[in-house]
């Protein structure tokens, strides 16, 4: 290889600053004597004149951003907007916590119910079922109609004193 | 000096713009569009060579952005992220074409009736007043860098295109600077071969 077609390679690494040292130095000395070479180098510097002089950047073609619009606001509508429900009851955590609280609720109206009916005496249960008897015997006009009424008289009048 | 305070300014309007979009602000994002289209849809034309391809790229590109601004990390860089997406974008549509077109830009191209032409730059070089007006040189040009390699095409795109320096370039790219040098210089060596007669 000749020295000419040796510097005239390395011409595009020394425009890139791929050349450095002793071996640029060359290049230099050899480009200062040799017009063939330099005027190479004057070919390769007109080139990447022109590439920078003749890449601009363009401006994009009119109504690109409605079809961007239109992808992007798409997307949002096809993501189903969440209720306030799932959002809540979404997340496993706060599912248990609901469900407990629910389960405290009810578990308080049943012992609420239970502990009432504790307290409802029970002689007045036994008291009205005897009434509710006496009075059924006497509806039916049959033989102890009296006499159950009579009963279930004294009776209440017993538990009274 | 006046540069680099434009440069901060920018991302900082950037980030404010990007913190909007991301909080649901439609407005913010259309703001981001219009002032970085042109520089998605010019590296997409550059490495496409392909006008409605470019479009569609632009558009995927920021449907893309719109969709992923939430992994953004608050202090990176948006326009670098940005070129990252429309580089992929592109190497995407690339890697479509191939397994559709495989056909090398120096093969013979069939004209449909049996005859072949080759595809090569158009020659102005033995036009004696050589009229050439920047829009023809323009082409000229952009067709140069398509009949680049891709690895080749891209860093020129985003030197000469996009105006960046070889730092970014390997950021972007995520390759060391030497690489990218290196790529840049035979890049450049190709183009001369290929451009020379409009400057002799």
């Amino acid at each position: 290889m000749s020295k000419c077609s040796e510097i005239q390679n390395l011409l595009a690494d020394y425009r890139t600053q791929l050349v450095s040292g002793a071996a640029e130095r060359d290049v230099e000395r050899h480009l200062a004597e040799c017009a063939e070479c330099a005027n190479e180098l004057r070919v390769l510097d007109g080139v990447l004149e022109l590439v920078a002089d003749s890449t601009p950047q363009y401006a994009a073609p009119p109504g690109l951003w409605n079809g961007v619009y239109s992808r992007i606001t798409e997307q949002k509508q096809a993501t189903p907007r969440e209720s306030w429900a799932h959002r809540w009851f979404g997340q496993p955590i706060r599912a248990a916590a609901a469900g407990l609280a629910a389960a405290v609720v009810i578990g308080g109206f049943v012992a609420g119910a239970v502990q009432h009916s504790r307290n409802t005496p029970q002689s007045t249960t036994v008291a009205n079922s005897e009434y509710v008897q006496g009075h059924a015997l006497y509806a039916a006009q049959t033989p102890l109609a009296d006499t159950a009424a009579y009963l279930a008289l004294v009776a209440e009048t017993g538990k009274a004193k | 000096m006046e540069c680099r305070t434009r440069d901060v300014d920018d991302t900082y309007v950037d980030n404010e713009l990007v913190r909007r979009s991301r909080g649901g602000d439609v407005q913010a994002f259309e703001q981001l569009f219009e002032r970085h289209s042109g520089r998605v849809y010019s590296i997409a034309l550059h490495m496409l060579q392909d006008e409605t391809e470019a479009a569609d790229v632009t558009q995927d590109v920021f449907v893309r952005v719109y969709q992923g601004l939430g992994k953004l990390k608050a202090d990176a860089a948006f326009v670098t992220w940005l070129r990252t997406v429309t580089v992929n974008a592109c190497r995407d549509v690339l890697r479509r074409r191939s397994k559709i077109r495989i056909e090398s830009l120096d093969a013979q191209i069939d004209q449909g009736d049996g005859r072949a032409i080759s595809r090569e730059l158009p020659d102005w070089s033995a036009n004696p007043e050589k009229s050439m007006d920047e829009k023809f040189m323009r082409d000229v040009v952009r067709s140069a860098i398509g009949t680049l390699s891709q690895d080749y095409r891209e860093v020129v795109t985003m030197f000469y295109v996009d105006k960046m320096d070889i730092a970014g370039i390997a950021e972007v790219l995520g390759s060391p600077v030497g690489t990218i040098k290196s790529k840049l210089s035979r890049a450049r060596a190709e183009l001369k071969r290929k451009l020379e007669c409009y400057v002799k």
